[in-house]
């Protein structure tokens, strides 16, 4: 019972992404977009979650200097299948988060 | 060619509340299809959907998921993954398909009356493209499926299915109806986008693409992910009613909502997901256990949210953990069994080293169901074929329209709960179906299970060939054991297509 | 007498079954009608034990020879059947 209910005990936030290009260049954008924080990916094939605690940002301007072209932040909504925590969703960024610690 | 910043127009764009001079407020959004929880349209201005997107940017994003969906098929058409598959696996596609493609398609008059009736303006704006994102889910799983229908006729299912009286219609078209047709928006944003689409949707579509990507199925992998993007979107449409309803005082209410939508969607998902996750997938492309998924994406991802918009876990949360423990075991047991009832064919999903899988995942899972296998097995080994089928129905729910199920080799583990109402008994699986049910009586008392119209004379002749008949599926339809029971011969599990010793005498 | 459908919920099962019972039959006939459903397809078979009959909820087995019309049952009563 303990086991189950440690699982709701965490502060992550992050998207859960189709694997490819995009996934692979918000793996790298959000280490530069939050600096100091750690992140747990997880490859799970079909998918990649990408996590860390509290806030998670992801900036148009460094997706695209990572893609090398122009990126739309909503060509993320291509590949975003789920996510954690609640999202904001700008031109300029997005943004994952909770408005709680637990 | 410079276009303005969507945060710089969007919000003046999408102010599309007026107020009313001809009519009255409740004449143009009336409570019982727009919001039974009493807000002014003034009051439901505050509504911010936080998955903000232009009618331009919805067209280009759409047009490259279909790009590339269509695309992997194409691609890999002549693979002939299909006919090389497992045929666990090629179950679970017949599943799928059975199950979803007109599903999503009763999603279409819940995102349209969002789109109509919703109060908010953003919610109207977010569910004009909800329906369009549930009518490409309809159109394009109906595409893939057709696919198959030459493989096999269980496929007719995909299209077919809703239409029937199985019990897997009965009980899908009872919770759809109840989330959709029978709430008005505020209430159907909450049940529909939040508690299924931004939980349990999840599940298959993100879980099971986990798996279809192991399998080499990168098509239906592929697809069903894409399918979860527009998921993603607008199950957003339901967090931003939750945030206007908690500011107004209807924390109850809406907590309500959500304990009524998520228990209804669990019943209807560990059935679903379940079995095809820990027993259907080969073993082989088998990562992560049911339990583990919802772990994943239920607990840590969609409770701990709830939690962080202001909401309580749901009042059964505790008897919600245990019940990830035992539910989908029964369940796929009881589906097994009653495998003639169903349009795919159930793998047991019980060889020696699969059980090892599930020992390792579900401590105790060998004592527990491992010994009801056990007593199975060793009917296929004797030829005991009338054992290997039942002769009466489950008990089934009278809200969630499913078998009432609990932990095998545990004494008397399981009960049922019933209420009296009216002129006559309902029956309940358990003390959240019951409470849903004594919450509004009327609406639910003139639903039949299929327990009821058997006992009505509904169902004649009130056999199993009667019943069978009644769930319209006809020979070529109905279900068998999807490894023609190599499982349950230990030395070819590992080898289903291995030769089989002749029966031993019964 | 006349068919009466009840709940079975019998002793290391784990679906609850319909089960069809005449109401001349006694608790020793509804035990053997519901035992047909569960053992010896998912239960093993114990025919040198003898079953009981009690309601759920039911503090004590109801008497071998006591006959379902006896016992007052109505439709979808659910009954626990065990061994002694």
């Amino acid at each position: 019972m303990t086991e189950a209910t440690d699982f709701m005990l965490n502060n992550k936030v992050g998207p859960v992404i189709k694997t490819g290009e995009i996934a692979d260049a918000v793996i790298e954008a959000v280490r530069e977009d939050n600096p100091g924080k750690t992140f747990v990916i997880e490859d799970n094939l079909a998918y990649v979650r990408i996590q860390t605690d509290g806030e998670c940002i992801i900036r148009r301007e460094t997706m695209e200097a990572i893609l090398g072209r122009p990126f739309n932040m909503q060509e993320l909504g291509v590949v975003l299948a789920s996510f954690a925590g609640q999202i904001e969703s700008e031109s300029t960024h997005f943004r994952f988060y909770l408005t709680r610690t637990l | 060619m410079a276009f303005l910043n969507r945060a710089d127009w969007y919000d003046l764009a999408r102010a599309t509340n007026w107020s009313p001079r001809y009519v009255s407020e409740d004449q143009l959004f009336p409570p019982e299809m727009s919001d039974r929880f009493g807000l002014s349209l003034e009051q439901w201005e505050a509504y911010d959907e936080p998955f903000k997107i232009s009618y331009r940017e919805y067209v280009d994003v759409q047009s490259r998921k279909d790009a590339d969906a269509y695309s992997v098929r194409a691609a890999l058409a002549r693979s002939n993954f299909y006919d090389n598959a497992d045929a666990g696996w090629q179950s679970i596609l017949k599943l799928h398909f059975g199950a979803l493609c007109l599903t999503e398609y009763s999603a279409v008059p819940g995102e349209s009356k969002m789109a109509r009736f919703g109060k908010a303006p953003g919610m109207r704006n977010m569910a004009t493209f909800g329906a369009l994102d549930e009518m490409r889910h309809t159109q394009i799983q109906l595409y893939f499926a057709h696919e198959f229908v030459s493989k096999s006729r269980q496929f007719d299912l995909a299209q077919k299915l809703l239409s029937t009286n199985s019990w897997a219609a009965i009980a899908t078209r009872s919770a759809m109806d109840d989330t959709i047709l029978g709430r008005d928006a505020a209430t159907l944003s909450i049940m529909l986008t939040f508690a299924l689409e931004q939980g349990f949707t999840n599940l298959q579509f993100l879980g099971l693409a986990a798996d279809a990507a192991r399998a080499g199925d990168f098509s239906f992998s592929n697809l069903i992910s894409s399918v979860q993007t527009d998921e993603a979107r607008h199950s957003q449409i339901g967090g931003a009613t939750l945030k206007v309803l908690i500011a107004n005082g209807k924390k109850e209410e809406a907590q309500r909502a959500v304990d009524i939508s998520f228990w209804r969607q669990w019943r209807l998902f560990f059935t679903l997901t379940g079995p095809a996750i820990d027993y259907l997938t080969p073993l082989a492309h088998r990562d992560k256990s049911f339990k583990e998924f919802i772990q994943e994406f239920i607990v840590a991802q969609f409770e701990r949210a709830l939690v962080d918009l202001g909401l309580e876990r749901p009042w059964y949360w505790d008897f919600f953990l245990k019940s990830i423990e035992f539910y989908h075991h029964s369940g796929h047991l009881e589906i097994w069994f009653v495998r003639q009832t169903v349009w795919w064919n159930p793998a047991a999903g019980v060889s020696a080293a699969e059980r090892a899988w599930l020992e390792a995942k579900y401590p105790g899972w060998n004592a527990k169901w491992g010994r009801l296998w056990d007593v199975i097995a060793d009917n296929v080994r004797h030829g005991r074929t009338d054992k290997l089928y039942p002769k009466t129905l489950p008990m089934l729910c009278n809200i969630c329209g499913l078998s009432v199920g609990s932990i095998p080799h545990e004494g008397h583990s399981n009960r049922g709960y019933w209420t009296e109402f009216g002129m006559r008994r309902y029956y309940f699986c358990s003390e959240p179906c019951q409470w849903i049910f004594n919450l509004e009586p009327l609406r639910y008392q003139d639903h039949k299970s299929v327990i009821d119209r058997l006992l009505c004379g509904d169902i004649q002749p009130p056999d199993i060939e009667g019943t069978l008949r009644y769930f319209d599926l006809m020979p070529g339809e109905r279900g068998e054991d999807a490894h023609d029971y190599a499982w349950a011969w230990p030395e070819l599990a590992l080898d289903p297509a291995a030769e089989r010793p002749s029966q031993e005498a019964a | 007498m006349s068919a009466l459908p009840v709940v079975c919920n019998f002793e290391d099962g784990c679906i609850l079954t319909l089960v069809n019972v005449d109401t001349a039959f006694t608790m020793d006939e509804v035990a053997d009608a519901a035992a047909e459903h569960f053992a010896g397809r998912m239960l093993p078979l114990q025919p040198k034990r003898t079953m009981r009959v009690r309601l759920q909820d039911g503090e004590n087995p109801l008497p071998r020879a006591l006959t379902v019309h006896e016992a007052g049952w109505v439709p979808l009563d659910t009954i626990e059947i065990f061994y002694e």
